[in-house]
């Protein structure tokens, strides 16, 4: 029997699910903040995002990077976090969606996941970065697109190239660092997803290993 | 850890006494006319409007002091590196040796600021007048799923203690020896030491959070009640009302002003 979209949904979004995602959103933040301390010229911010993707499927990962978002709006960082909610939380939908279909089981395949992720999120954040902020956010890579637009390329060509080769190495490293911690994590955990045990272990979905779900009275 | 302390600030102001979701209606109606108009006086009116309401809301301090940590860093290089370099523009208005402030930038560069002036100042308003739990409070009235709230409150719990045990484990991976400096692959290669131990243990307690709700009638398919009360007056409908044909009004006069010009 097919599930419909709202039963695969109920079942992503679990109590353990939801439990999760504030420690992804936690993850998100945390990733930001050993970057910074390592002083390395990257963000690594979508760590978590990709995590709750992988173990709990796409919408679970949307979910998570809107939240990431949101939440750090309300902070004293101040709420320019919101401009770039959707940009993470497609990072999550993509990362979801790419380890439904086994991208996540092997190293390599997660880097190039991780790729991906940074193209089908160009579109949507490179307007952001041009519109909003003129090409010019905080973070080191804004240098790399002050210098292409100062050496005469157009304002677009440079966000983009900056997007595909700074952040396009800040995703592949993220979805690498996302890959090996979900790898540690012990079995049973991963058991308690809905998503992880055939995302990660690669093992069909058997339902015996379910409780059997009660018919509606 | 100071970065994740919340921006709002406590007041006793007409602003504060609003229901959040009046106050979210008119974010977003600021940002749809941020990126609805392009002429630049427009903008700089909704701006001194949206300084106008953090007056009265007596969060002007917090607001500077927010405001000026996160735009300039942004506006200062958006400015200098658009008037000089940005592509396309020929009108030179003044040059000094190699470099000129050109006038397409010129313009380009101010009509972006002023449009991030008028958007975020927003943002900042609501940030500093509404608390997050009053918002989820103000969101369950209107329908929306508790569990949203329960994801957007254990998310500001959470993180000031993840952070608090980043720290730790930062401590004590450099007390057995781990560098945080030298090359930046050797840079990148601690960085899993350090990420890693803070995912294992968030996650170890995973189990148990999620029992715990579960004992507590978390999925119940009731209506939930709550402690902290969050007013909506009739006063809040109007005023919805009054922001949203404002909006209106203001971006049909902006798109009769391009259409005339």
């Amino acid at each position: 029997m097919k599930k419909t979209f709202g039963q695969t949904l109920k079942e992503d979004f679990n109590t353990t699910a939801l439990v999760m995602m504030p420690l992804c959103v936690g993850i998100n933040v945390v990733g930001e903040f050993i970057c910074q301390s390592l002083r390395i010229p990257l963000w690594l911010n979508v760590i978590g995002t990709i995590i709750a993707g992988v173990l709990a499927g796409p919408w679970v990962g949307f979910s998570t990077g809107i939240l990431t978002n949101v939440v750090l709006s309300f902070t004293i960082e101040g709420p320019t976090a919101l401009a770039f909610a959707l940009v993470n939380g497609v990072h999550g939908l993509v990362a979801g969606w790419l380890a439904n279909h086994g991208m996540y089981r092997l190293w390599w395949k997660a880097a190039i996941s991780g790729f991906i992720g940074e193209l089908i999120q160009i579109p949507v954040s490179a307007p952001v970065v041009v519109l909003m902020f003129g090409g010019i956010t905080t973070g080191a890579s804004s240098a790399v697109t002050a210098f292409l637009m100062a050496t005469g390329h157009n304002i677009w060509t440079s966000v983009i190239s900056t997007g595909l080769f700074v952040d396009g190495a800040d995703k592949v490293l993220s979805a690498l660092i996302a890959f090996f911690i979900i790898k540690a994590l012990p079995k049973r955990t991963l058991y308690r997803f809905s998503r992880a045990p055939g995302n990660v272990m690669g093992e069909k979905k058997e339902e015996a290993l379910l409780p059997p779900v009660p018919a509606k009275p | 850890m100071q970065k994740s302390a919340l921006a709002f600030v406590p007041g006793d102001s007409f602003i504060h006494h609003l229901n959040p979701i009046t106050i979210v209606t008119y974010v977003l109606g600021v940002t749809v006319l941020g990126i609805g108009i392009s002429q630049i006086w427009l903008l700089l009116i909704i701006f001194v409007f949206n300084l106008l309401l953090i007056m009265e809301a007596r969060v002007m301090r917090s607001f500077l002091y927010m405001f000026i940590r996160v735009t300039l860093p942004i506006i200062i290089p958006m400015f200098i590196i658009d008037s000089l370099f940005y592509p396309g523009s020929k009108t030179i208005l003044y040059s000094f040796g190699p470099l000129a402030i050109r006038y397409e930038g010129l313009m380009f560069a101010l009509t972006v600021i002023s449009r991030l002036l008028s958007i975020l100042s927003a943002y900042f308003l609501m940030v500093l007048v509404i608390h997050p739990r009053d918002l989820m409070i103000a969101l369950g009235e209107h329908g929306v799923s508790p569990k949203v709230g329960y994801l957007m409150l254990a998310t500001l719990q959470l993180i000031p203690y993840i952070q608090q045990t980043a720290e730790r484990i930062l401590d004590a991976q450099r007390s057995r020896g781990l560098s945080l400096k030298g090359s930046l692959v050797k840079r990148i290669k601690s960085y899993l030491p350090l990420m890693a131990p803070v995912v294992m243990g968030s996650f170890s307690s995973l189990e148990i959070r999620a029992m715990a709700l579960e004992v507590r009638g978390f999925n119940l398919p009731i209506k939930r009640v709550y402690i902290r009360e969050v007013l909506d007056t009739p006063k809040d409908s109007r005023l919805r009302f009054v922001i949203i044909s404002g909006a209106v009004l203001l971006l049909a006069l902006s798109i009769y002003l391009r259409v005339r010009a």
